[in-house]
């Protein structure tokens, strides 16, 4: 039997998986599946707000000899369809290395260690920055580019997460997203937007 | 959880001239890694409704297709890499909670029932058809005020608030009933006969690589035509 391929978010002191099968994976100012609540918040003039950061990873069960080379892509219109004013620093980001995978080691076995934290942040106002100095991701923060806007990462320039390989049962690295939210972003309900996961499978 | 769905299969013949197919007579299936032999040529075959029936009692997910045959001659000593590529699209889809149909997320009517979500008032005890729709806008200052929007352009709201003066943001909907309005104004109750969510679904295609040219092959059915 082909695959069977599943993306996972990450929640909790543990970061436990939960399938974002059939949901919707939104941004939110708490490290819990929000459901409608505890929404991101345009701040005051002067302050800059973050969602919490989310974790994801995919999940990938089946027969295949090799599972190799797995990228994440956007259209690249977060910022503009979202009203996060990249012209004033808003936008979606997604954490970087400076060498080697993207992506995130949430697993001893398969990654060779667990570097997972906890999103963290004052519930229902703001998250941590990834790049924060002292409250951003510990595996990203003292990179030296840290972030990188996710509208960069397009079809033909994705971001590597995860070059494996695998032969068996497994579940990636991760990829940490955070939104960036300038006082001049627009207030509102969001249209749900996709991103892509490729895999190269044997 | 997403799986490919495979509409063509690829067939190695072998120098010697003997095939092997991506999947067997009985459906079930080989990767494109269990076979690292030299290679004569490639082909990429539609899927029959009767290969598609036997692959799915393995478990996998296939529709019979007429996609074009596509054939490619490796020549002796050629460098040869073929392997497939997966991609899972997270997307937003509307669902049918009647029907279970899967449609356009900007699309608010079920296209295969015409279910809908329907405004209900207790008072008549019916569903109200052209309810009486404020739309609220806020600030960050949570500051409201209520605008009109007419019924059509009603799913904009979050857009057309975005355009209007100041930095207003769509924050509900209040509906009341046009037959109560008259005498004793009441809300009414949204009943929800359709949702929205995310698909999960897996597109595939295959790199193929003979010496110098490389060609992708898709596995994709495509909704739109193609232009002669």
């Amino acid at each position: 039997m082909a695959e069977v391929a599943t993306i996972y978010r990450l929640y909790g002191a543990g970061g436990t998986k939960y399938s974002l099968a059939g949901k919707t994976g939104r941004f939110c100012t708490q490290d819990s599946d929000p459901g409608l609540n505890n929404p991101c918040k345009v701040p005051p003039t002067g302050e800059v707000y973050y969602s919490y950061r989310v974790t994801d990873c995919i999940g990938i069960t089946g027969d295949f000899n090799q599972v190799r080379d797995i990228y994440i892509h956007c259209d690249g219109n977060f910022a503009s369809e979202w009203g996060l004013d990249a012209g004033n620093g808003g936008g979606l980001f997604v954490g970087v290395r400076d060498a080697g995978d993207h992506g995130l080691p949430i697993d001893v076995v398969l990654h060779g260690s667990n570097q997972y934290a906890q999103a963290g942040g004052t519930p229902g106002t703001t998250g941590h920055s990834i790049d924060d100095s002292s409250n951003g991701h510990p595996y990203y923060k003292d990179e030296t580019e840290k972030v990188r806007n996710f509208d960069l990462c397009l079809a033909n320039s994705p971001l590597l997460i995860d070059s494996g390989p695998y032969t068996d049962d497994f579940y990636s690295k991760a990829w940490v997203l955070s939104l960036k939210i300038v006082p001049t972003a627009t207030y509102g309900a969001k249209t749900p937007k996709s991103v892509i996961v490729t895999y190269n499978i044997f | 959880m997403a799986q490919p769905t495979f509409r063509r299969q690829w067939v190695l013949i072998r120098p010697d001239g003997t095939a092997m197919p991506q999947f067997e007579d009985d459906g079930s299936d080989h990767q494109t890694g269990d076979y690292e032999g030299p290679v004569a040529q490639i082909l990429f075959l539609p899927i029959s409704p009767e290969l598609a029936e036997k692959i799915k009692s393995h478990g996998d997910v296939a529709e019979a297709s007429n996609l074009k045959p596509l054939e490619f001659e490796v020549p002796p000593g050629a460098e040869f890499k073929f392997s497939r590529f997966g991609m899972l699209r997270l997307d937003p889809v509307s669902y049918c909670g009647f029907c279970g149909a899967v449609y356009d997320y900007e699309v608010d009517e079920c296209p295969r029932c015409l279910a809908k979500n329907q405004w209900y008032c207790g008072k008549c005890d019916a569903l109200q058809k052209k309810p009486i729709l404020d739309t609220i806008l806020a600030t960050p200052e949570k500051e409201q005020k209520i605008i009109k929007i007419v019924p059509h352009l009603q799913k904009w709201a979050w857009r057309i608030a975005e355009n209007l003066p100041g930095k207003w943001g769509f924050y509900s909907i209040q509906a009341r009933c046009p037959e109560c309005e008259k005498t004793d104004p009441r809300g009414l109750k949204l009943v929800e006969c359709t949702g929205k969510m995310q698909s999960e679904e897996i597109f595939t295609y295959y790199d193929l690589q003979i010496g110098s040219e490389r060609h992708r092959i898709l596995d994709y059915k495509l909704n739109k035509t193609i232009a002669d």
